[in-house]
């Protein structure tokens, strides 16, 4: 029978409006570019997104981005400024219909910072999408307005309702969030955190209070981002991993304590059964996480999740996530957080240290790496960190895995140092606040990953490579990218 | 999953067997191995088996006797390799021993 994974706490209850849009950078520039040429006239487009519903609402997630051809496919109207053609939207609305997708759409108004549906755009949506609605069996339609600086989008769905685009994520080097008006000035922040907002302000504070963002392992780079992230103010973390604490955890496991480890069972000399007890009854690494989280934030919504991302029930946790770390070093965890990442355009990064040794068993080289992962970027399986076999063996039984092993002591624990691990974890939560809070500015080796050489002190990028058939971030039919819910 | 009755070639007696292997949960981001094949397969010669041949196993899943045979894909790619062309390359090695015993000999 299958074991169910332990969620230590349960989230708040569900709530259903408004609905998000999420747009990968690459898509947005292309619609904007198409919207606003500087002619400050209307133009028209579709965009379909995949679906994800979930207890904290529904997000739509951009997938393919149409442009009608002014004067061709983008018209004067008789009914409206201009409109898109009958064969336009009828060929949009069969592939949504087909590929399951929402169906979206755009057109743009002038203005900046707030934008509303004219009358005779709602008029449109009345006289149109009943029809649309049938055609797309199933699936929402619906249209976006976009300004300088705002999207309002106005949705229909099979149920009879219509739902508004309360919020749009663009992922940009800075992720930024439109809204159809301006957002109002935050309420007065609290006192705990002058010195970080004197950086990046109250408005950046409650933006990382409104974020859920998930850590994958938490063991020695996993638990200080989860406690990072709970001291930064996120509002709500996701801790994932199947482990217990082992005295040998305790240097790089901070704020872990022996008690946690039960070392008292686990000492030399001990009986074997006494030992075998010590490490059933040590904490899960996730419960010294959430204690660490909560030391800083006592309201923190902090999920201790003591199970494997690769069950589904587990991965199912992050799938509404604003932003993922992954902190494991499974090749399992990797595939787990690369087709999140592309399937529910979840922004995230790697982190991980190597320390490389000879044949003698002498120090080779010690690195620490970071490497960006988003729907632009290439994937982890475009740049090989993936291994199938890997994965394989990892789900393998015991047995098994012990029969087919081809290496004495593959598996052998790797090398590890906390303060080297420390290297990896604070660039790249300082990256990610940066980015939350809108302050990182233009690089050219924006994306790259990220290798430093703590021998030599010599920083290493490297651009990572993007396969167009990839299956997970690749755009072709077959592809998982935006697809949220599995659609068969 | 288990295919009935399917042809190893006259390298192996008996020269047909089942062939048995998981899907993980995965796949196809997950490579598929190992497979197994029937517990008396033996070789026509009377040599013993060897690698990648493992008798004395079971099949998970289905606690069915077998002897394994671990043919990992280390160039697996989950946009195009499927469960039924790993099988067909098992298939494969298996009736090329055939070849490879004749030239042998």
């Amino acid at each position: 029978m299958k074991t169910l994974p332990f969620i230590i706490q349960q989230t708040h209850a569900a709530s259903e409006e408004p609905w998000q849009l999420v747009i990968p950078a690459s898509i947005w520039t292309l619609l904007a570019d198409h919207l606003f040429p500087g002619d400050h006239d209307e133009h028209g487009a579709v965009l379909t997104a995949g679906i994800v519903r979930t207890e904290r609402g529904t997000r739509l997630l951009a997938r393919d981005l149409f442009l009608a051809r002014d004067g061709n496919e983008f018209v004067p109207s008789p009914h409206a400024h201009r409109q898109l053609t009958a064969e336009f939207v009828n060929q949009r609305i069969r592939h949504c219909r087909d590929e399951q997708l929402a169906y979206l759409a755009i057109h743009n108004h002038g203005g900046s910072g707030s934008v509303a549906f004219s009358s005779v755009d709602l008029r449109s949506h009345e006289r149109g999408y009943p029809a649309l609605l049938d055609i797309a069996r199933g699936q929402p339609v619906g249209a976006l307005v976009i300004a300088d600086g705002a999207v309002a989008g106005d949705i229909w769905t099979p149920d009879g309702r219509r739902r508004e685009i309360g919020e749009t994520v663009i992922l940009s080097r800075n992720i930024r969030r439109l809204h159809p008006e301006a957002a109002t000035a935050p309420a007065a922040h609290r006192e705990i955190d002058d010195r970080q907002i004197r950086v990046y302000g109250a408005a950046g504070q409650a933006v990382l209070r409104r974020l859920k963002v998930g850590v994958i392992g938490a063991g020695g780079v996993g638990l200080p981002v989860a406690s990072a992230l709970a001291r930064l103010g996120v509002g709500h973390i996701v801790a994932i991993d199947p482990d217990h604490v082992e005295p040998t955890n305790l240097p790089r496991l901070p704020e872990s304590t022996r008690t946690d480890a039960m070392t008292f069972f686990d000492r030399e000399g001990q009986p074997r059964w006494i030992r075998s007890l010590g490490r059933r009854f040590s904490a899960p690494k996730v419960k010294v996480a959430r204690r660490s989280a909560r030391r800083a934030r006592k309201d923190i919504l902090f999920e201790a999740i003591h199970g494997e991302v690769s069950d589904p029930i587990v991965a199912r946790r992050l799938i509404d996530c604003d932003y993922l770390f992954l902190a494991a070093d499974s090749h399992t965890a990797r595939a787990e957080f690369n087709s999140l990442v592309h399937q529910y355009l979840i922004p995230g990064v790697q982190i991980g240290s190597k320390v490389e040794l000879t044949p003698e068993q002498d120090v080779h080289g010690i690195y620490s790496i970071v490497r960006p992962v988003t729907p632009d970027s290439g994937c982890l399986w475009c740049n090989g960190l993936i291994s199938p076999a890997r994965i394989t063996d990892e789900l393998l039984p015991k047995h098994i895995r012990e029969a087919q092993r081809y290496v004495p002591g593959a598996d052998a624990p790797a090398p590890s140092v906390g303060t080297l691990n420390a290297l990896g974890v604070a660039q790249a939560t300082n990256h990610f606040l940066l980015a939350a809070t809108g302050l990182l500015r233009k690089s050219t080796t924006d994306g790259d990953y990220r290798r430093l050489d703590t021998l030599t002190g010599r920083q290493i990028t490297e651009i990572p490579r993007k396969d167009p058939d990839c299956i997970e971030c690749g755009h072709g039919t077959g592809s998982l990218m935006a697809r949220g819910q599995p659609v068969h | 999953m288990i295919v009935d009755e399917l042809e190893l070639g006259s390298t192996f007696a008996p020269s047909t067997s089942w062939i048995g292997f998981q899907i993980p949960a995965l796949y196809p981001r997950a490579d598929i191995y190992p497979h197994f094949v029937r517990p008396d397969l033996a070789r026509a010669d009377g040599r013993a088996l060897t690698a990648p041949l493992n008798p004395g196993h079971s099949m998970p899943g289905f606690n069915r006797p077998a002897v394994m045979v671990s043919r990992r894909s280390n160039r697996w790619d989950p946009a195009r390799d499927t469960a039924s062309l790993k099988l067909q390359r098992i298939l494969t090695w298996f009736i090329e021993q055939d070849s490879r015993s004749r030239v042998a000999a």
